[in-house]
């Protein structure tokens, strides 16, 4: 028995529920194969180098099992079938590249954290009704921290991917604002405008 | 990078801990090993030694492959 990992990118459409199903469904079909599942390191969403199935965004997802090697073409070939998953790589690892100490899959994909559900619990104890709406919340929030996240990573290295994602928020920032703001901004460029011009005369 | 041809040391001669930096998941490092275009830069470029020149290329070409890097950039687009 050797230690495989698999990276696979899953579609960026995809969001906590729907993307623990897929993520269990690979694990149970690898252990139905044969194989052990050793970790599963969830890097979220991410920007792809290039366009995959017009997909500029995907999931990434690093899956890592131990395996006798000789269904690993089988494996392959439901991920090649899975719709849900724009590319996959398979590799052989060695012992120590496993990694260890990761949070269970819930937290990782944000569906519950330790924190966050005992503040529900503290402030929403009466209903278990409303217990559904925190984990819906959780959800939110989990998607409002994984762009963040993802910004940060890209900022290090693609300074044009982090401009891009922040300019769409400055531009709405700037419209929801009053609209005496923006009437200065034009009369400043307006101004500014003239003194060009008074500049080109006096040249 | 810039490339310039002058006669430098291998960097993971130097520092040990480097050489388990190559790997297709560190791909914000294999990126100081590609061009603005995408190429991989050659080792008589970078002074890489050719034992790890090899495994920066195969492990480059794995990121590559899942998306990590790209396989090439247009000028144009940046």
């Amino acid at each position: 028995m050797s230690y495989y990992e698999t990276m696979y990118i899953a579609h960026p459409a995809l969001e906590g529920g729907r993307l623990k199903d897929l993520v269990t469904s690979i694990e149970s079909s690898m252990s139905n194969l044969g194989g052990k599942t050793c970790a599963i390191d969830i890097w979220g969403k991410k920007k792809l180098a290039y366009p995959i199935n017009k997909e500029k965004y995907g999931i990434y997802i690093l899956f890592q099992f131990e395996n006798d090697g000789s269904n690993n073409k089988e494996f392959n070939l439901e991920l090649e079938h899975n719709p849900n998953i724009l590319a996959y790589l398979t590799t052989k690892i060695d012992n120590n590249k496993i990694l260890a100490d990761l949070d269970s899959l819930d937290v990782q994909l944000g569906l519950s954290t330790t924190n966050e559900t005992d503040d529900s619990a503290a402030s929403e104890e009466p209903s278990e009704s409303n217990e559904a709406d925190s984990e819906s919340d959780s959800h939110d929030s989990a998607a409002s921290e994984e762009p963040s996240e993802s910004n940060e990573a890209d900022s290090e290295s693609d300074s044009n991917d982090s401009t891009v994602s922040e300019e769409p928020s400055e531009s709405n920032e700037a419209d929801s604002e009053s609209d005496s703001n923006n009437s200065t901004a034009s009369e400043e460029s307006s101004e500014s405008n003239e003194a060009d011009d008074r500049n080109k005369e006096e040249k | 990078m810039v490339l310039s041809y002058q006669k430098k040391i291998c960097p993971f001669k130097e520092n040990q801990d480097l050489i388990k930096m190559i790997d297709y998941k560190e791909y914000k490092f294999l990126r100081k090993f590609l061009t603005d275009q995408g190429k991989i830069i050659p080792g008589y470029v970078t002074g890489v030694s050719s034992k790890y020149q090899r495994l920066i290329a195969k492990e480059i070409k794995k990121a590559r492959n899942i998306a990590l890097l790209p396989y090439h950039v247009d000028p144009r687009n940046v």
